[in-house]
């Protein structure tokens, strides 16, 4: 039997491979989900069992991010393609809407310490693999 | 059957041009009990109105083709009664008012939780119940002041309300026994009787029949 976890209210902005499939999977879980690009073919990525809402538009605008209702959510995961507007998003879902857990992808390793002084938690797919890596060479 | 019973088993008529939206819809009301059929355009939808008895519309208003506004007129003028509930991204005071003017219940902005969309279905189901019930008391009165043509109308409005229930068939022989068309009024209390065995008016009613005769 499946685990009960708490259903969340996820918000998913930027609609690639990473987004897609976690949006996929938050819904497959139960999750409400909504998620947010700026392209609308990024959505043929979502899966045909995909029941959440898609949003069409820029998340770096406030419209679009209070169109998804982010006062409500308990999690925010800002992964789209560019450091700059993971952060601006991140920082506004924190710091204006209070969305409890945001978290971000971080593609340049030197912007980590900017999100972590604002409280969002980054993930570097870089050190990621980086930290694979090293534990390959130390034979781990 | 019983409304209550009616309630739990309710029709939704489901129409969103997003696949993902019929996807949730019928995922959150399919596991509460309810049935669903959810189409994408509101051709589709008439054209299902026309041919079979919902209990409820859910209505997106950006549709492709037709509008869910249009579609909310067609249904007025044509005098259908399903209960419909908008459900819009586009959630202005202006737009909850003209879909309000043009007959819908109640109004959901989407995104929504499961718990909104239920609890929004239930409301309107109630309402719906209340409807029946009102209606089966003001049926009554209108009978006990003699006033059977009147009467006669409301109950057929409940036999479309819901056909599976016993009561506008009891009081519809009701009414043709008061026109002395006891053959008729007979087979209503049949009807009645069969939908719910345990209908008690209804069984009473055909004891007098059988004393008489």
């Amino acid at each position: 039997m499946k685990k009960k976890t708490k259903i969340l209210y996820v918000i998913v902005v930027g609609c690639g491979k990473m987004g897609s499939i976690i949006a996929n999977y938050a819904s497959s879980e139960g999750h409400n989900v909504v998620v947010i690009d700026k392209d609308e073919k990024a959505f043929d990525m979502l899966s045909p069992e995909f029941s959440g809402f898609t949003i069409l538009g820029d998340a770096t605008e406030v419209e679009n991010l209070k169109a998804a209702k982010v006062d409500r959510a308990d999690v925010l995961f800002s992964l789209t393609t560019d450091d700059n507007t993971n952060f601006m998003i991140s920082m506004v879902a924190k710091h204006v809407f209070g969305v409890k857990r945001v978290v971000s992808r971080v593609y340049d390793p030197d912007n980590l310490p900017v999100f972590q002084e604002f409280g969002i938690d980054a993930i570097c797919p870089i050190l990621l693999m980086v930290e694979s890596l090293k534990g390959l060479l130390l034979g781990e | 059957m019983i409304y209550q019973e009616v309630l739990l088993v309710a029709k939704v008529l489901c129409v969103d041009d997003e696949k993902n939206v019929r996807n949730l819809m019928r995922k959150v009301l399919e596991d509460e009990g309810y049935e669903v059929v959810a189409v994408s355009s509101g051709e589709e939808a008439q054209e299902l109105l026309n041919r079979e008895r919902f209990n409820i519309l859910t209505l997106d208003l950006k549709l492709p083709g037709i509008s869910g506004i249009d579609l909310l007129k067609k249904l007025q003028e044509e005098g259908m009664e399903v209960p419909a509930i908008v459900i819009s991204a586009i959630a202005t005071p202006e737009a909850i008012v003209e879909a309000m003017k043009n007959g819908a219940v109640d109004f959901l902005s989407k995104p929504f939780s499961p718990e909104e969309l239920l609890e929004k279905i239930k409301g309107v189901l109630e309402m719906e119940k209340m409807t029946f019930s009102k209606m089966e008391r003001i049926a009554k009165s209108l009978m006990e002041k003699g006033k059977y043509d009147e009467s006669e109308k409301i109950v057929r409005k409940m036999f479309s309300l819901v056909p599976s229930s016993p009561i506008p068939h009891y009081l519809y022989s009701l009414i043709l026994s008061s026109r002395g068309n006891k053959d008729l009024a007979l087979k209503h209390l049949k009807a009645a009787l069969t939908l719910d065995g345990n209908y008690h008016p209804a069984r009473e009613e055909l004891k007098k029949y059988e004393e008489e005769n």
